[in-house]
Formats: structure tokens, sequence, C-alpha cells
């Protein structure tokens, strides 16, 4: 399936964002770790596929909303690593002018609704955005990224509904991390998961979500068909997330142990996978990837320092964009 | 025979009443049928009428306080006394009003301004008819207004506790302000004691007209008086300098001198106005007047008038300036240097 | 002029606005041929078609949500929320993400939706379908909040929300759909934040939202018999709110009652009181009076319901009272 995408640069675009948003991460997590990035974080790490299969298959156009493990998505769907990390930083310079932080981190230029920090949250927001698709005849597709924590959330199963009932050009796409915050999801979602969606008459797909290739090439052809009219459908992606719930969630033995974890790194990780693949296939060198990985992290780097020195907003700002003008 | 007059029981289970106002002052003469005070129960209020003629004396409740019922809070008698050799509390009124009266004496207002007699231990006993009030501000709690009327008041450096004292119902609410510039305005002549002497004139008018012929001076009565009264002022206080603001004639013009009883009459010269004033001296002699309210600016006023053939002279003072017993000193005090001026010149 | 229903008022100004533009939509339940239980949109699904008269499950989250997220992306969804008492089921999307939204994206994302629903008790429909909770609503930034006094307010009013590029919650109060105004034919909006001013007074300013309005007209008729003179001020939106307005009123009266069918505890009497403490404190007489709904759960049997709410006898009392001095 994966051999089916014969474009090199197609393939390394998917290697660089995956690298991207891996070295973005590490980046967060050594600013909150010293103490210079404040408030609340949750890491992306290790479901970098899923994030990029997904959006290297929209348009700037289409729509995401995100959650609160959200860089990964914003950085997927085109965003800058400059303005982010204002943006996680609080400097005025950042996405929303450090008014949301790394909960709420959007890119409206790019289609990125924003993240969230309710749990199933956005549901509505992205079906929203497919209303708005259909009726202005737009062929633009939205994409609601929820974890598998969200399927307790009754709000993801009223707009499910309602997107079926109205054949809107939506994919539900389900990153299943396995666990909800500290808690196996097994423990917290009964019966099948892909089911919910069935049952409510939506096509439901389920694909390994470290997999990048397999994510996008189920995606292209989702989004085609959606922008079709053929929407909604449902994406079960199984993936991992290499760190705890949010920085700071070390001790973790009680929820998932230490093997388990080592094992996703050794055996599933999506962007050593993807190398060896493009390695293998000759699509690329080692050298190359090598010389990819080292020029993104120092754009990292960069991006950190500039947004270390970056201005705070004004006071005046506080009580900006409480409301919108008229 | 005095007639006692009670706090009167007005309800079935009532213990005290409320005595209002005063509606006649000790002194006053008063006939039958007259109300004579305010009283009030939780019901209503009603007036309490004079049971016989006769002057209203010995008044021992003051307004504002709640008298058990039975008590006796005044008199009535059938006469004053009228003995002209001592000073004896009599009401000012009853000088003005009533002139053909030669009664020397002294008034004890019960002026509605509790609040500013102050306790003094050496309040002589004649003035049984003087109640120490405390002010009721710090014994009921806080004033209950609204904040319009305070910031009103405030603004107009009225005082709410007049209002209280008078017995307006709290919270006190703009349209009581009315009242209550009412109140502060009866309030802000400042409570007066006043003691009134009379003596013969004679022996000052020769001693004047002798020691000018002689030594071919002109010297006034205004010199002697202001003199004779800087030297019973510093008798009694004691203090460096003695300041008196002299005024005369109908218009009361001004005039001040500092330590006059320090120099030779004939050497005694006015001094500028900003002098540290100790006394007023208001010479209506040279009028028909006997009294005369100017403005007030002093704690001590004497006030000088002819009466006949002889001099009416006027304490009027302020009771947390000097005790009563100290303010009779200083009448007589005066009054007998104007009365032998060669004995208090030898 | 020509009288029109509260309801009917309602109609002509989504009616109106949706012929201008293409981009409103109607997302509720039974808004479409059933044209809501109170008839109020009767006639627009056959104007204007399924495609933006668009009937609902029983989702109250989920339609407010995806009105959220058409609000984004370029609708100007009007959401029908059939009873007040649902904001309870849809507290997340309205408040936690269309409240939230163009602040937290900077000022980048914005939610122009308006979201109707209604308000008031003695329908005798007990404590689900009775409850005024426009000030759970005002508590949050980035709402507004707007509460029609009559038909002509209800249009204006309506108009101004629907142009607005802000989440508006417009309360109706159910028993006025029926109450009949001069409401004229051709277009007029109503600026939010700007209180109206029915009945200039001097004596006493009677501050009152919704169906109060009415009940304080009449008990101003009522106290001029009396020769008292009631100022009655209907501030039209509680957010924004026009404070000057209020403000200058009670400071030329120095006596005040807020009157508002809301709950009194914390509730909209509450916080216009507390404005006048804060703006208006030195020029008060009395202190401010609240006529609120009694706080209890709005009972169902007719002769308890009726205790709950505020009337014009109990306004009329209360500004005797007040003037009297018994306060």
């Amino acid at each position: 399936m994966s051999n089916k995408k014969d474009n090199k640069n197609s393939y390394l675009q998917m290697f660089r964002q995956m690298v991207r948003i891996r070295a973005f991460e590490e980046q967060a997590n050594q600013l909150y770790l010293s103490a210079k990035m404040p408030g609340l974080t949750h890491m992306y790490v290790g479901q970098e596929a899923v994030a990029v299969g997904i959006c290297e298959a929209l348009t700037p156009n289409d729509k995401i909303t995100s959650t609160h493990r959200g860089h990964g998505h914003c950085v997927a769907k085109g965003a800058d690593f400059k303005q982010m990390f204002c943006e996680l930083l609080g400097k005025k310079e950042g996405y929303c002018r450090g008014k949301g932080g790394s909960m709420h981190i959007a890119d409206q230029a790019n289609g990125n609704l924003g993240a969230n920090a309710i749990v199933g949250g956005s549901a509505g927001i992205a079906t929203g955005a497919a209303l708005t698709a259909k009726r202005l005849g737009k062929k633009e597709v939205s994409v609601c990224f929820f974890g598998d924590g969200a399927l307790g959330q009754g709000l993801l199963y009223e707009t499910m509904n309602m997107a079926a009932l109205w054949k809107l050009p939506i994919i539900y796409a389900c990153e299943n991390n396995l666990y909800g915050e500290y808690t196996k999801v097994e423990e917290m979602a009964a019966g099948d998961l892909k089911a919910r969606a069935k049952g409510f008459g939506i096509e439901s797909f389920e694909v390994d979500g470290q997999d990048v290739l397999a994510v996008n090439n189920l995606t292209q052809e989702l989004v085609e068909r959606a922008r079709k009219g053929d929407g909604p459908f449902f994406m079960l992606l199984n993936t991992y997330r290499y760190h705890g719930h949010h920085v700071g969630d070390i001790n973790r033995e009680y929820y998932r142990s230490k093997e388990e974890e080592q094992l996703w790194r050794d055996e599933r990780d999506p962007i050593k996978n993807l190398s060896m693949l493009l390695i293998d296939k000759k699509i690329s060198t080692s050298e190359e990837l090598k010389s990819i990985e080292l020029e993104i992290e120092k754009d990292a780097e960069e991006a950190v320092d500039y947004a270390l020195n970056a201005a705070w907003p004004e006071a005046s700002e506080v009580n900006m964009h409480v409301f919108a003008a008229n | 025979m005095a007639h006692e007059i009670i706090m009167p029981a007005l309800g079935m289970a009532q213990e005290t009443g409320r005595l209002v106002a005063w509606l006649k002052s000790e002194g006053d003469a008063v006939k039958k049928g007259e109300p004579l005070m305010e009283v009030e129960t939780d019901k209503s209020t009603m007036e309490v009428e004079a049971p016989k003629d006769g002057f209203l004396a010995n008044i021992s409740a003051a307004e504002n306080t709640d008298i058990p019922v039975g008590e006796v809070v005044a008199l009535i008698v059938e006469n004053l006394d009228d003995e002209s050799s001592k000073i004896q509390p009599i009401s000012s009124k009853t000088i003005k009003n009533n002139e053909e009266k030669e009664q020397i004496g002294s008034n004890i207002e019960t002026a509605s301004n509790k609040e500013e007699i102050f306790s003094d231990s050496s309040t002589p006993s004649i003035s049984s008819d003087k109640e120490i009030i405390k002010p009721s501000a710090t014994t009921e709690g806080k004033i209950l207004a609204s904040p319009k009327l305070r910031s009103l008041a405030a603004k107009e450096q009225l005082s709410l506790i007049k209002l209280r004292q008078a017995g307006h119902k709290e919270p006190f609410k703009v349209a009581d302000l009315p009242a209550l510039r009412q109140l502060s305005s009866q309030s802000n002549m400042p409570l007066r004691n006043n003691a009134t002497s009379l003596i013969n004139k004679s022996s000052f008018m020769i001693f004047l007209l002798e020691i000018n012929s002689a030594a071919k001076l002109e010297i006034s009565s205004e010199l002697v008086f202001v003199s004779f009264i800087s030297s019973s002022l510093r008798l009694l206080f004691n203090e460096e300098n003695i300041g008196i603001h002299y005024k005369s004639g109908s218009d009361l013009q001004s005039i001040f001198y500092q330590d006059p009883d320090k120099y030779q009459l004939e050497n005694i010269t006015p001094h500028d106005a900003d002098i540290q004033i100790t006394a007023e001296v208001c010479d209506l002699t040279s009028t028909d007047l006997i009294q005369l309210s100017g403005e007030i600016n002093s704690d001590i006023i004497f006030t000088i008038s002819n009466f006949s053939e002889q001099f009416l002279i006027s304490l009027d003072w302020q009771p947390n300036r000097i005790s009563q017993e100290n303010a009779l000193v200083l009448l007589r005090d005066v009054s007998s240097r104007i009365k032998s001026p060669l004995k208090q010149l030898l | 002029m020509r009288e029109i229903t509260f309801g009917a008022a309602v109609n002509e100004a989504i009616s109106e606005e949706m012929r201008l533009d293409n981009s409103i939509i109607v997302l509720g339940e039974d808004v479409a041929e059933a044209g809501t239980p109170f008839k109020v949109l009767s006639g627009l699904v056959e104007e204007f078609g399924t495609d933006r008269v668009v009937d609902t499950p029983i989702s109250e989250p989920g339609f407010t949500g995806i009105a959220v997220g058409a609000a984004i992306t370029g609708l100007r969804p009007i959401v029908d929320i059939m009873f007040g008492d649902f904001l309870f089921l849809i507290m997340d999307q309205l408040c936690n993400q269309a409240a939230k939204t163009h602040y937290m994206s900077g000022g980048k994302l914005s939610v122009p939706m308006v979201l109707r629903t209604n308000m008031g008790a003695t329908r005798r429909s007990a404590a689900q379908h009775s409850q005024s909770l426009h000030s759970l609503v005002a508590h949050i930034p980035g709402l507004k909040v707007a509460m029609p006094s009559s038909a002509y307010e209800a249009k204006g009013l309506m108009k101004t929300a629907i142009r607005d590029n802000n989440p508006v919650v417009i309360f109706e109060d159910k028993l006025m759909y029926n109450d009949k105004a001069e409401v004229p034919e051709e277009e007029y909006l109503i600026n939010f934040g700007e209180a109206n001013i029915l009945h200039p007074g001097t004596d006493i300013t009677l501050i009152a939202t919704s169906s109060m309005v009415q009940q304080a007209e009449i008990a101003a008729n009522t106290l001029a018999d009396q020769n008292i003179s009631a100022e009655v001020i209907d501030p039209r939106t509680i957010s924004p709110l026009d404070e000057n307005t209020l403000i200058n009123s009670v400071k030329k009266t120095s006596h005040a009652i807020v009157i508002d069918e809301g709950h009194q505890n914390f509730g909209v009497t509450a916080e216009i009181a507390a404005r006048i403490s804060e703006k208006a404190f030195y020029y008060l007489d009395a202190p401010v009076q609240r006529l609120g709904a009694m706080d209890v759960p709005v009972p169902f049997s007719p002769v308890l319901e009726d205790l709950t709410v505020p009337t014009a006898q109990q306004i009329h009392d209360r500004a005797v009272m007040v003037l009297k001095g018994e306060i």
C-alpha cells in the first residue's frame, strides 16, 4: 500500500513534518522542564504519523480542530515555529497574541481552528465547519482530531449523528493512544470503538497510526470522497504517546510499564520506520535524512531563542478581543 | 407653693417617656393650659400643659432623654426670687422682654445642642438646672442616614447628630435636610451662659470727669473699660497677653487692644487686629440698646449698656472656656472696678 | 402605525435579515415545518428551504457546537434553544467555546451567532421549563445578552443581534409572544448597550428587564396617581449594559428599584444594584431595592408559581415604602 506512493518529495515532506513535530516537542519539553514555559502542556511525541499523514492529505483551506495535545496538528497543518513558540511562551507575536497558549493554539490562515482544552469539545466546531463548507458549496473538508478519551463525551455522538444525517464533509479522526489521561482505554470505553460510528451509518476505518504512509493513503481517499459528498467518515488511528499525559506525568508505572513504552519507541516509532523505509527503497539516504533533521533542529533552536527574547503583550491587550468589532 | 411637673404615664405598659423638647424655658411665666413640654411614647407624641399659672423652674430633665414615668422633671413656682444684691438665676429673655423688671441674674440655657456641653466638675451648684448630657452618637451607635444626605450635610458642614437630638426618625433622608439646616442655624449660635449685673454709674462718671479736668486729658470711658476688663481677665487667666476686641456703637465698630491694663490710661493705644482675642467688649453706652447680638467670635463677651442711672454689665461665656464660678468672679471683679474706679487706680 | 405580536416581530426580523444575507441559517429543534412550539418561526422554511432552516435532532450541545463551528467558518447561524432551561445542556459550547474563541485566538477567529431562547414563569410549566437564566450567560465575558421587552424591541434587537459579529443570546419572555405593539414597517435597528427611558420621572428609578418592564410601567402609572414620579428604564441588553443611563437616572432620583425575572440571588438585580452603589452611592437617599424571582425552583401549582414572580403591585408598594422612608 505504501509503495504506491512514489513521489519522493511527498515522502520527504512527510518525513520533514514528522521531524519538525518531534523537534518542536523536544524543545517545548525542555522549555517546560526548565521553567521557561508557563502553564500546562501535553506532548505529541510518538503520534506524529497521525497528524502528518492526515494533514498532508489536506489543503490549507480544509479545516481541522485539534486537542489539548495539539502542537503536532498545528505543525502538521503548516504552522511556523517562531509564532508557535511565541504562543507557548505567552508572547505578543504568538499565533493568538499570547492569549491562547499551548492548549488553544490556532492558525486560521492554515485552516487550524484551534486546539481545545475540553476533551471532545471541538466536535461541534469541526462539524460546524463542515456544515459551512456544504452550505456554501466550498468543497472543503473538516477533520476533527480527538483522542480515545473523547469517546466518553456525548457531544461527539450528537455531532456524528447530525453529520451523518446531513452528509457533511467531515472526518472524525480518533487517535487511540491507549490511555485517557492516566487510565487505559479498555477501562473507559466499552465495546467496539469503530462500531460507535457505524451505528450512525458512518463508514469507519482502522489504520496503523504509526505508519504515516498508511494514514496518508487512507486520508487521501476519504478526503476525496468527502469532497464529493460521501462523508462523513470515521478513522480509528492506533498510536502511542511516548511522554506522560502532560509534562510532569513522570512516575506512570501504575498505569503503564516502561517496557511497553520502550517497545513502542524501539519498534513502532513512525520517524524511524519511515526513514528505514526511505533508505531501504533508495528514495533517500541516511545522510540526507540526517541533514534534514539537523536543519530542523537548528530551526527549532533558533525559534526558541527568538521566542524567549520576543516581547510580551502590552497590558492594554488584556481587554482586547473580548468582543469582535462590528 | 411649687407644683411638681411629672413625666406622665401615657400608655398601659409604659415605664418611661421620652422628653422630646421643652417648650418653655426656665424662668418663663406660664399660664395654666400652656404647653410646657413635648413627650413621646412608643405610640405618639403629646404636649404636657402647665397645671397652673406661675414660672417654670428647676428643670431637672434634659431634652431627648428617657424619664421614668412619675418622675418630677420641673416645678411651677409662684414667684421668682428678685433680691437685687446678688447674682441669681434668671432668664436673659426675662430681662429683654420685661424691661420694667430690674432683676439681676444669670441664665443657664437649656439649649438643644447638648453635645457641646462639656462635663465640668467645677460647675457650681447654682446650675442645678443644667444637665450634663453625653453625646448620644457615642452611646447609641452610628447615626443612620442616607449617603446622599451625608454628602450634602458634609458639604454644608452640618452635623447629623442634631437631627437625632431633635428626635427625628432614623434613617435620616434628604427630606430631613431643611430641618437639619434649621437646627444647625439655631445651634450655630454658640451655647452661651449669661450673667448680668447692674451697678450705679455715678462714681464712674465723676471719676472720668475728675481725671480729665485735673490732668487736662481726654480719656474716654472706652479706655477705662478695656483697661479694667483687661486687669480682671489677667487676674483670672494669668496669661502673658490679654487681647481685647472692643466693639462700640450700634454699628459695633471694632478696635483692638493688647494688654491695655499695662499702660497708663492716657497711653493706651489701639493694636492691629492680628492679636489673640481673650474677650470681646461690646460697649453700648453711647446707644439706647442694652443688648446687641453681632457676630460672635469670642468665648467671653462683656456687654456694657446704660440702664437708667446704672450700667448694665452682661457677661456671656462659653462654659468650656471658663466655669460658671469663674465667670461670676470675673463679672463681680469687672463690676466692682467700674463701680469704684478710684479704688481700682489707688 | 400597525401593531404586530412579539412573535411576529421576531419572525420578521429573522426573515428580513435572511433575505439580505445568504449566510444566515436557523438551526434548532422543530424550527422548520413546526415553526417552534410557539410558532414564532412559522413560514421561514417555506421561504428559505430546509438548507437554511434546519431541523436538528434533540441534541442541544451538538447543534450549538455545530453552530459555533459554522460561525467561525463563515455562516451566521441563529440557534434556537426551545426553552431557556436547556441552556444548562449547552454551557460548554456556549461559554467555553463560543464565548472564548475570539479572545483565545487573539482576535483571529470570531463567532457571529445568535442564540435565541426564552424565559419567564407563570406558564404552569414547572421547574424545568420556566427559568430565566440570562444572568448566568451575562456573567461570561464574550457573550452579549439582549432582553426585548416588547414587539418593537424584539424586532430591533434581533436584527442587531444577527448583524453582530459576536455570540449574542436573546431571551424572549414566552408569555409575551402574543403581546402586540406598534412596529414600523420600515427597517430599524436598536443598538446594544443603549438603555431606553420609557417613562421619564424624578422621584424614583425603576430599572426593569423583559416582561418586568411592563410591570414597572403599570407601577409607574399607579404611582403617578399618588403624585410619585417614577422613571422606568429598560436596559435592553444586560451585556453590554448601559451603565451611564442607569447611573444618571439614579443620580437624579436618588432612589432605585431593580426588577428582573431571574432569581434574585447573584442575578441581574444584584449586579445593577452593585453598580449603583459603586457609582451613585453619594446620590442615594435610600437603599437600592431588588425585586427578582423568588429563590426557589419554579413550582407547578398556579397559586405557588404566581408568588415567585415580581408584580406591578409589589413594585408600586416597594416604591412607596422607599419614598416614605420606611426602608
